[in-house]
């Protein structure tokens, strides 16, 4: 392999994982799916930054988590996790619901300012904030 | 179940139901046969089958962002192709590309479309009871489908003869420029294109979740709620072919073709 071809590769691998940490560079908010309902229901995350929002599907079906607020749309398989970013988003409630089984999987995110998060995942939804880089 | 089953069929079939409408405008006005049509369901049966049967390794694959890559590509070949339609037809005036391009966008679009609504199907068709729900429900979508794609086509016809004679060229513009703005959907949700702030929300208009939403999203991709990003795109990949077809032929139509066959 001649020098140009090995620096090529370099560059290459390096942007695979520069790109790679971008992506992981995100505060992680967790999500399951049971009996066709969401846990938790309601997700608080803080305004004006993205996320990643991590969605386990423990049932035996799969499902589709949708929703036209946040301009979302992705398939779960049964036992399987899909991740999705959100945001960065202004304060508001942002419905989602499982394309699958909407009258029983409905949810929402709740996006307020970091202050208020803060205030709310420690007393609500601290378990769903899985990781924070 | 019913309801929920003709809702998903009608959103994974329309975009299927519309093609076809639009592709058989396109040839049956090249005077090309309309047995591709079967061809192109045959093959696109033989490619469903392995797509389904790794669709969830597929997704779990790049760190669960497989199928919105895999998708991402299918919505960009489907836009390539579309403008190597018009491309064939307007400048080299061959048939015969339209015709393997006509197949192949019918394939992917039916592949990706059917895929998406076979993992409901067969994750929902052994539960008790929803069989019965499962079959009138696709019945009712194909019936609906069916009559949309109908009108449409007879609508197109009628307005390439009446009054645009290029109406089924720019629908098919329309149409591959909305399969980028599908794509590009995809990729913001996986975090590979930049979110940046949205240009208008034109939900309290048309709402996306509405019918007629479904119906201009499968159409022209139709999006309530448009990043800057998203619309420069469109915009760009809508008028840049038309005005290229235009510099080049000085009118963007369908008049006097010869073809190659």
């Amino acid at each position: 392999m001649s020098k140009r071809q090995m620096s090529s590769l370099i560059f290459f691998i390096s942007s695979f994982f520069v790109a790679f940490a971008v992506w992981a560079d995100k505060e992680q908010y967790a999500l399951e799916i049971k009996d066709h309902l969401f846990y938790p229901a309601e997700i608080v995350i803080p305004a004006n930054k993205k996320i990643k929002l991590i969605i386990y599907n423990r049932d035996d079906t799969p499902e589709e988590f949708d929703s036209f607020d946040l301009n979302r749309e992705k398939v779960i398989f049964p036992h399987k996790k899909a991740v999705i970013y959100i945001g960065p988003l202004p304060e508001g409630r942002y419905e989602f619901f499982g394309e699958y089984n909407p009258n029983s999987a409905r949810g929402a995110l709740l996006v307020t300012s970091a202050e208020k998060t803060k205030n709310k995942a420690t007393i609500n939804i601290a378990p769903t904030v899985i990781e924070a880089h | 179940m019913l309801i929920n089953t003709v809702i998903l069929f009608l959103r994974d079939a329309m975009p299927l139901a519309l093609i076809i409408a639009m592709l058989l405008s396109l040839t049956i006005k090249l005077q090309i046969n309309t047995r591709w049509l079967y061809s192109a369901i045959l093959i696109s049966l033989f490619t469903m089958i392995p797509f389904i049967s790794y669709i969830d390794v597929i997704a779990q694959l790049f760190d669960s962002r497989g199928l919105e890559l895999m998708f991402s590509m299918i919505y960009g070949l489907i836009y390539i192709l579309i403008i190597i339609t018009l491309w064939s037809i307007h400048f080299k005036e061959n048939k015969r590309y339209a015709l393997y391009c006509a197949v192949a966008i019918f394939v992917l679009v039916a592949t990706q479309n059917g895929a998406n609504f076979l993992v409901y199907i067969t994750g929902y068709w052994r539960q008790i009871g929803a069989v019965p729900s499962l079959f009138v429900g696709v019945a009712l979508g194909v019936g609906i489908c069916i009559s949309i794609g109908i009108l449409l086509y007879f609508i197109t016809v009628l307005s390439d003869d009446n009054i645009y004679p290029a109406s089924s060229s720019l629908l098919l513009l329309f149409f591959g420029a909305g399969q980028i703005n599908h794509a590009s959907n995809q990729l913001l949700q996986i975090d590979v294109l930049p979110e940046s702030q949205l240009l208008w929300d034109a939900n309290f208009l048309l709402p996306e979740s509405s019918e007629i939403g479904y119906f201009f999203s499968a159409l022209f991709g139709y999006d309530a709620t448009p990043t800057l990003f998203q619309a420069l795109l469109y915009v760009g990949l809508l008028f840049i072919p038309m005005a290229v077809f235009r510099l080049h032929k000085g009118k963007f139509d369908l008049h006097n073709i010869q073809g190659n066959s």
